[in-house]
């Protein structure tokens, strides 16, 4: 038996690499998670003992969480942009006002209230005393003008430590201490929903000592005012926090809570029916009713403000045809979707905003699914059947369109490409699928944002706040790539004027009717091919209760208890 | 002896630095890009912080730059840090690489002795001719090991051994309940089981085949003739003389266990090098991919160098010298 030699093994990593790079792929995550009603877990009442199954794992004061992720991240909730890192990164750390998902407003929390000043521009924030971080540095204005203009000011000591990729989603100028327990911060521009942005990634409040004196590691080091402290951490397979007890506010009542990394979804359910950890993310949709079953296991799926889609390329043909692209709209089976293929673990979705969330439009163009409506719109539109044929022709060019999906990183695990596929060769088009790997999605040669690739992409989007702000940028023309995710390649100068008057208007219901119209314009123009509302499925035993599943990819645990 | 090992030290360094030189340039040329694809994992696409981002890692510079930079790096100890995470590549290998060699060693001692006990086994069945049905199973079974996928063995041995019947933990390294060192042999006999199963098969098809040639040669033949208990002719005369293959086939095992244990820790959440190096290969973690290049390349070097220099040990025919 030969040895092989390095080069073999060299030209095997390359090999792989270069597999790596063209095959469609499991994935690494996306952040997009999160919820239009906060939902809660209701404490389970139940008379009969637990069963076998349950009694495994002893300690309850330890909450073992198992999340369906490749890899964490930092700590820091400002710099991570992993989901996983930023469930437990929020538990360390906190911001000034908290988002209160079902009063759709802010609340405080590290700062007890505020004032706006006239001009718009400017917020008065009154701190919270008697408030210590982890490494028992005190908190007040100090902290809070160190914490955030480190990302804001550029010459800032601290602002090498790391990079934010958040920063302008609360455009900050200027932080200003007015004296040991009130800050002055003032915004870059007049903005509505300016302290909404107080609550998200970028206002996170961090220990000053702790990153003075941590630097560009501070992100494996965190240290926050929240109720956990982090203990231990490996961004490879898990994160341990435990209970802060000089924490200010309602302390609780779990003294450990362990995040496990673990991507694979059988051996995570394994794990949970093993009774090694108390709560999954993620379970796959197929073993969803084995679950549900099992005794001792608890399964629900918890709405989020994920919205899945297609992206429908209207700068290029035959999507440039509105009549052809209400035609995809009308043909698309998103109920099958749904209700079959994902097990419901979606919902179908027709409009480009949620319902029940703030400035949703009822009246929007619905495309319920019909086929015969959709065959008519393309004979309209001159794509006609030739005798014996099964795909559509006009002027001689077949009705084709190449759908592209990047593993399931922008969307959830369906076979969306496939439905579609199967779809459309209903109503005459045919649809050649394109796996792109997820690293080179967003190549400009190679990748699915270039429109040469590919005439339609599967895509989701998350609002990060129940406000349309955050996703309706994808209608504009500043965000075609590479300035943005706007992979419809749509720009209309009604729908880009509605969104810039939307962006200072600070009458809510005025800001409301603005979004409103954009819903009807962009659905009328079948600008993109929304399909689903995505949840997160998760599998628990039944001795835990009281966690939320929020905004931000947020799982809240803080509420957590253990029978 | 010492001008060999020093003569295959120095070819050492040259293939290590070439290796990690291919796979530095082949990894920046194939598409992808891990600041957008990260960008994007958090939604944002400003072009401005794209290449605040290419900066601050280095990725804004000619490729050869970028090269050397590394290299330079690299001799003083830093071998940068992740794209993905921001921890530091020399902590996330030191780690990773821990957990793999607790894993490959483990495999590694179950495949040889396994391997062993079986090709001897089958050697002796098929040498005697008085267990035809024996023979048949000790010849099939390694077979059998070497072609099942580790990752359905794997998921097999889960679903039988840890969710039917409990008695190993399904994934992990540590439980979070009651960490120590009977809890990771606890955690490590599936994924031990499953990694060595493959190379078990291998072994003791080397070690029949080896034993089988042995068993024909004239001293053992000799042996016999002269009077030697049976069992002293197996175990002194052709055991031993039949593990050279056997010893080299371990160190390319060990090599490959450290290196190829990627579907065995993928299945098995085993924090290791091989799901470490997949990971970063997805999301194009350069640092990661380079780092880890560089400590694989090591380990074969350094495994199949402690092949050679234990075949002197094992044969005295072969020397080193000159």
């Amino acid at each position: 038996m030969r040895k092989p030699s390095l080069l073999t093994v060299a030209l095997l990593i390359s090999v792989g690499v270069l597999l790596a790079s063209c095959g469609p792929v499991p994935t690494p995550e996306i952040v997009r998670e999160t919820v239009v009603q906060e939902k809660t877990v209701e404490k389970v009442v139940t008379a009969t003992p637990a069963p076998e199954s349950t009694k495994a794992s002893p300690g309850a004061d330890t909450l073992v969480v198992n999340l369906d992720r490749v890899n964490v991240g930092g700590m820091d909730a400002s710099q991570t942009v992993e989901s996983t890192g930023k469930k437990a990164a929020f538990h360390i750390s906190e911001t000034l006002v908290e988002f209160d998902e079902q009063a759709n407003d802010v609340k405080p929390k590290l700062a007890e209230r505020w004032e706006a000043d006239p001009d718009g521009l400017t917020y008065t924030f009154y701190l919270r005393k008697g408030v210590k971080f982890q490494d028992g540095t005190d908190f007040n204005a100090d902290a809070v003008v160190t914490s955030l203009m480190r990302i804001y000011d550029e010459k800032h000591p601290l602002h090498s430590m790391g990079t934010f990729p958040y920063a302008s989603f609360t455009p900050i100028k200027s932080v200003d201490k007015v004296d040991d327990y009130t800050v002055k911060v003032t915004a870059t521009r007049e903005d509505p929903i300016f302290l909404w942005r107080m609550s998200m990634e970028a206002a996170y409040i961090q220990s000053p000592t702790a990153m003075e004196k941590w630097g560009k590691e501070y992100t494996n080091h965190a240290v926050g005012t929240g109720p956990y402290r982090l203990a231990e951490f490996d961004p490879q397979s898990k994160i341990v926090l435990e209970r802060f007890d000089d924490y200010w506010g309602a302390k609780p009542s779990v003294k450990t809570i362990v995040f496990k990394i673990n991507p694979d979804d059988q051996s995570r359910v394994a794990d949970l029916l093993a009774g090694n950890v108390d709560i999954i993310t993620r379970p796959p949709a197929d073993l969803l009713e084995t679950l549900r079953s099992t005794p001792g296991i608890k399964v629900d799926v918890f709405p989020l403000r994920w919205l899945g889609y297609i992206n429908l390329n209207s700068s290029v043909p035959p999507l440039n045809d509105k009549l052809v692209r209400q035609a995809v709209n009308y043909a698309f089976d998103r109920e099958t979707l749904s209700n079959v293929l994902n097990n419901g673990t979606t919902k179908a979705q027709y409009n480009v905003w949620f319902e029940g969330a703030y400035a949703y439009e009822p009246n929007f163009t619905k495309y319920t699914f019909d086929v015969e409506k959709a065959k008519t719109l393309l004979e309209q539109a001159g794509w006609t059947l030739p005798a014996g044929r099964t795909i559509r022709e006009k002027d001689g060019k077949p009705l084709e369109i190449r759908l592209a999906q990047a593993g399931t990183l922008y969307g959830p695990e369906a076979p969306i490409p496939e439905l579609f596929q199967a779809n459309m060769r209903d109503i005459g088009m045919d649809v050649k699928i394109v796996k792109i790997d997820p690293a080179v999605f967003f190549d400009e040669k190679v990748g699915g944002v270039n429109p040469a690739n590919a005439e339609a992409t599967v895509f989701g989007w998350i609002a990060f706040l129940p406000d349309p702000s955050f996703v309706f940028d994808r209608f504009t023309k500043g965000s075609i790539p590479p300035g943005g995710y706007n992979l419809c390649f749509y720009s209309d100068p009604k729908v880009e004027d509605l969104y810039t008057k939307s962006l200072s208007e600070l009458d809510l219901e005025k800001r409301a009717e603005y979004f409103k119209e954009i819903q009807r314009i962009v659905t009328e123009e079948a600008v993109m091919l929304p399909n689903s509302l995505v949840t997160l499925p998760m599998a628990w035993n039944e001795r835990v209760s009281g966690f939320h599943v929020r905004g931000n990819v947020t799982l809240d645990l803080t509420g957590v208890t253990i029978k | 002896m010492r001008t060999f090992v020093l003569r295959r030290l120095f070819i050492t360094i040259g293939v290590v630095f070439g290796t990690t030189l291919l796979v530095f340039f082949l990894t920046r040329v194939m598409p992808g890009d891990p600041i957008k694809t990260m960008l994007a994992s958090a939604q944002v696409a400003d072009p401005a912080l794209v290449e605040e981002y290419r900066h601050a890692y280095g990725l804004d510079q000619p490729l050869p730059v970028q090269y050397l930079r590394w290299l330079w790096n690299v001799m003083h100890g830093n071998l940068g840090r992740s794209i993905q995470s921001s921890q530091q590549v020399t902590a996330a290998l030191g780690r990773a690489f821990q957990a793999t060699s607790i894993l490959a060693l483990g495999g590694m001692l179950t495949a040889v002795l396994a391997g062993i006990v079986m090709g001897a086994l089958g050697a002796f069945v098929a040498v005697g001719r008085r267990h035809p049905i024996l023979a048949q199973v000790t010849g099939l079974a390694p077979l059998i090991l070497t072609t099942i996928p580790p990752f359905s063995l794997g998921l097999f041995l889960i679903i039988l051994l840890a969710v039917k019947v409990r008695l190993f933990p399904p994934v992990g390294m540590y439980s979070v309940r009651n960490p120590g060192a009977g809890d990771l042999l606890w955690h490590l006999v599936l994924p031990t089981l499953t990694m060595a199963a493959a190379s078990a098969g291998a072994t003791a098809r080397v070690a029949r085949s080896a034993l089988l040639e042995v068993l024909r040669e004239d001293y053992i033949r000799t042996a016999h003739a002269k009077g030697l208990h049976e069992r002293m002719v197996l175990f002194q005369h052709a055991l031993r003389n039949a593990l050279i293959p056997v010893v080299t086939n371990t160190g390319i095992m060990f090599g490959s266990m450290l290196s190829g244990a990627v579907l065995v820790e993928s299945v098995f959440a085993w924090p290791g090098l091989g799901k470490l190096m997949v990971d970063a290969i997805l999301r194009r973690d350069y640092p990661i991919i380079e780092g880890g290049t560089l400590l694989i390349a090591l380990i074969y070097v350094a495994a199949n160098l402690l092949v050679d220099v234990s075949y002197a040990f094992i044969d005295p025919r072969i020397r080193y010298g000159r």
